[in-house]
């Protein structure tokens, strides 16, 4: 682990973008040494340590570039965060961008912040993309307008989220509540986060779809057990680990969140905190956690052996062990998915 | 009338409708066909079986027939050209009491069922003059030879072969020619990749294709229950009610496999299911019980969903799978005689003897095998020596510019839905929409 800690100090020398593309390199390296499923969560926060360095770095850089660009007004308080894996502190080495902004400034200020944020916003993903941190698919991007707002607009969008019904808003709330600050006021996003973790709490029937959404993906696991793997395209033969149970556990988990107002950042913290507060049968618990330690272990395994192949994984190369463990935690993803289908039942009576 | 004229009547009357039911089977196929392939081929595919139904019609009459059921040999018959009847010259079906212009139209209609399933593995990229020369081919030399070994009283039928309605003679055979095809046609541009990881290729109309397996559920009633060719003992009811427990227990055990392997409650693969259950009891359905049915169709809808998955795997682009449900599944059929076969049943029917399941043996499922291989070794070597010697000549394949533009416009120069795929209506009707 010294070797990680000591690339962190690298990366905080740097001078430039292409010596943090460097070193998101060095770090594929020097990581294959220290995969070990015992130890894959305090692997898990170093490596997370060490991207936030990196990202931290390479926003340094967009904020000076800018600044110098002289386009706006800096906001008087303002955050770069980060959703997803990384802002769960759970990444795999080759993540891709989840981020966004938020800023606060007086009411008269407002649009020329926006010119700032929104410059800044585009610098900053394009160096990310640049030291090997791919555009999010999905567009949640601090470019996207969704991701970068004032404060004013960004509680008005999570009210509207809370109190309309389209078919995205449950998929928008489920993102934000990994909301992580990485660079600027921290406690901007802490505040944030906590406020929306309140909010999705006091509203039963949103809860309720949250609850039913967690039924999405299915746990590609057959009646028999067996393992359900891709038919066609170019991934036929391989599984998807992402979907293999991780995401409906980090769903899961995030749905009992919101029962029990947990505002905590990791999975594992929100399940200790889910578990202290008796949201979930201590037994399920218990399996919970040694499955989504097994995911974790897979997901940051393959992905550095497979690189951007990302979460496909042909089923083959998986050991007769492996596939039993990830078996084991995809049993256990399934059940979890049950539990919180009845639970989101029961609200409708509450 | 006498009662005996009309136990006569009655009998040909149940002959013909059940002809008519299993000549209305290429219904099914070119529903069920062309809903499995794609918008650009749909005229040619669902238009291709009139052409195979007329190929078909006439080669059987003229030399198919003859072949299949005329004195001859233990393996091919070689008398009654163009239905001539001399007086025991069609021997092997005398025990139908029924006109031969009846038995003729019946036994074309499995002719026709054969040929269709063959161009299964044709789908989609062979040339029209394939459909031509093949076709007729398999009608006169392929098809009959089977035939005649399993019920024109050659050998196959002389060791007590159990096949009622076909799922050696018919389906088994079609598929092994489709097989034969689909492997010497090589698979259709962007199936494969280029680490041959297979993509999805779907159909263009889902509904058409369960109403084209509807179709085929309710031919399948003329297919096996009307091979009785009798109506005055009633067993065609039981053939019909094993029948369909198969198909039933097919289409569940189908798209519950479905769900097991790949997660999804998948459509396509339940109407396979009923398909595969349906071939399976073609050859069983006189000769075992409503349990048996049940199992032998479960296996079939079953296990065919995995070897079409299996084959896919292994590089083999069989479009709408006709080798697993009609090869593997008339495998599976035929075999299944040799395990379930009931003493009671085979009393009633004549043929062979009780399976292993009942004490018989291993006597049955030896004749059984011996049936499927035979059958099978001929129909590759026909079917590959014609297809082979066809591909050399004339060609079997289009070009690939005429793959690609579909051979609706390549071969037939017309769409199957000209409004989405022909520029020239594609504009007229935005002109008439503005």
């Amino acid at each position: 682990m010294e070797q990680l800690y000591e690339l962190i100090q690298q990366i905080d020398r740097a001078k430039t973008v292409s010596e943090l593309s460097a070193y998101h390199r060095e770090l594929a390296y020097r990581l294959r040494n220290f995969i070990e499923r015992d130890t894959i969560y305090s692997l898990s926060h170093t490596l997370t340590d060490v991207h936030d360095a990196l990202m931290k770095k390479a926003l340094v850089f967009a904020e000076e570039e800018t600044i110098h660009a002289a386009v706006g007004t800096p906001p008087k308080k303002w955050c770069w965060y980060v959703m997803g894996s990384m802002g769960r502190g759970e990444p795999t080495l080759w993540t891709d961008q989840d981020n966004g902004i938020l800023f606060d400034c007086a009411p008269e200020h407002e649009a020329s912040c926006y010119e700032f944020i929104r410059y800044f916003a585009t610098v900053g993903t394009n160096y990310l993309h640049e030291i090997g941190y791919p555009y999010c698919s999905g567009y949640v991007m601090a470019t996207n307008h969704r991701w970068s707002k004032s404060l004013r607009d960004w509680e008005r969008q999570i009210e509207t989220y809370i109190n309309h019904h389209f078919p995205d808003d449950i998929r928008f709330l489920f993102i934000a509540m990994d909301m992580r600050p990485i660079y600027g006021c921290n406690e901007l996003i802490v505040s944030s986060k906590q406020n929306l973790i309140e909010w999705i709490g006091n509203e039963p029937l949103l809860l309720k779809r949250m609850g039913e959404h967690v039924i999405f993906p299915h746990v590609p696991l057959g009646w028999l057990g067996n393992i359900q793997i891709e038919r066609w395209g170019a991934y036929s033969g391989s599984i998807h680990l992402k979907h293999s149970g991780y995401v409906q556990l980090v769903n899961s988990l995030k749905f009992l969140s919101c029962l029990g107002n947990i505002p905590a950042m990791t999975t594992l913290e929100r399940l200790q905190d889910i578990d202290a507060r008796v949201l979930l049968p201590s037994p399920l618990a218990k399996k919970a956690e040694e499955a989504f330690l097994t995911s974790l272990y897979f997901r940051l395994k393959y992905s550095m052996e497979l690189g951007n192949e990302r979460d496909y994984v042909p089923l083959r190369v998986l050991d007769r062990k492996e596939r039993l463990q990830l078996k084991r935690a995809m049993k256990t993803a399934k059940q979890l998915q049950r539990f919180v289908i009845r639970r989101a039942g029961e609200l409708q009576d509450e | 009338m006498d009662p005996k004229s009309l136990a006569a009547g009655l009998d040909s009357l149940w002959v013909m409708v059940s002809a008519i039911l299993v000549i209305g089977m290429q219904v099914g196929f070119a529903l069920l066909e062309a809903g499995s392939t794609r918008m650009k081929n749909s005229g040619h595919v669902a238009g291709k079986q009139i052409l195979s139904f007329a190929i078909a019609s006439l080669a059987f009459w003229a030399f198919g027939f003859a072949i299949t059921f005329g004195a001859g040999n233990s393996f091919i018959g070689t008398e009654g050209w163009f239905l001539k009847e001399g007086k025991e010259t069609f021997d092997s079906l005398s025990w139908a009491n029924v006109p031969l212009s009846f038995k003729f139209l019946f036994q074309l209609g499995f002719a026709g069922v054969s040929l269709a399933i063959a161009w299964g593995g044709f789908a989609e990229r062979a040339k029209l003059s394939a459909y031509f020369v093949f076709g007729a081919i398999f009608t006169i030399a392929i098809y009959p030879v089977i035939g005649h070994w399993v019920w024109g009283g050659g050998w196959l039928g002389n060791l007590g072969m159990q096949d009622f309605a076909g799922s050696t003679v018919v389906h088994l055979q079609g598929a092994i020619a489709a097989l034969i095809a689909t492997v010497l046609l090589g698979p259709r541009i962007g199936k494969f990749n280029k680490d041959k990881t297979p993509n999805v290729i779907p159909g263009h109309n889902q509904v058409y294709t369960v109403i084209g397996g509807l179709i085929l559920w309710i031919g399948w009633f003329g297919f096996n229950a009307g091979s009785t060719m009798a109506v005055g003992d009633g067993f065609f009811g039981y053939v019909a009610l094993t029948t369909n427990l198969a198909a039933a227990a097919g289409a569940i055990a189908a798209i519950v496999t479905a769900k097991i392997l790949v997660g999804k409650a998948d459509i396509p693969a339940m109407v396979n299911g009923v398909l595969a259950a349906l071939v399976a009891i073609t050859a069983a359905c006189a000769f075992v019980e409503p349990w048996a049915a049940v199992v032998i169709g479960a296996v079939a809808g079953s296990f065919t969903f995995w070897t079409s998955i299996y084959f896919e795997r292994k590089g083999i682009d069989d479009p709408i799978y006709a080798f697993s449900v009609h090869g593997i599944a008339g495998i599976i059929g035929t075999i299944s005689t040799g395990f379930f076969a009931s003493p009671r049943l085979v009393e009633i029917t004549g043929v062979g003897k009780a399976g292993l399941v009942y004490g018989g043996g291993f006597h049955q499922l030896i004749i059984q095998t011996i049936g499927v291989l035979g059958a099978a070794v001929y129909v590759a070597i026909a079917s590959f020596i014609v297809l082979f010697v066809l591909k050399k000549t004339v060609g079997l394949r289009v070009t690939a510019e005429q793959e690609i533009s579909g051979l609706d416009i390549s071969e037939h120069g017309s769409y199957g839905y000209p409004e989405q795929l022909d520029p020239a209506f594609i504009n007229h009707s935005k002109t008439m929409v503005q």
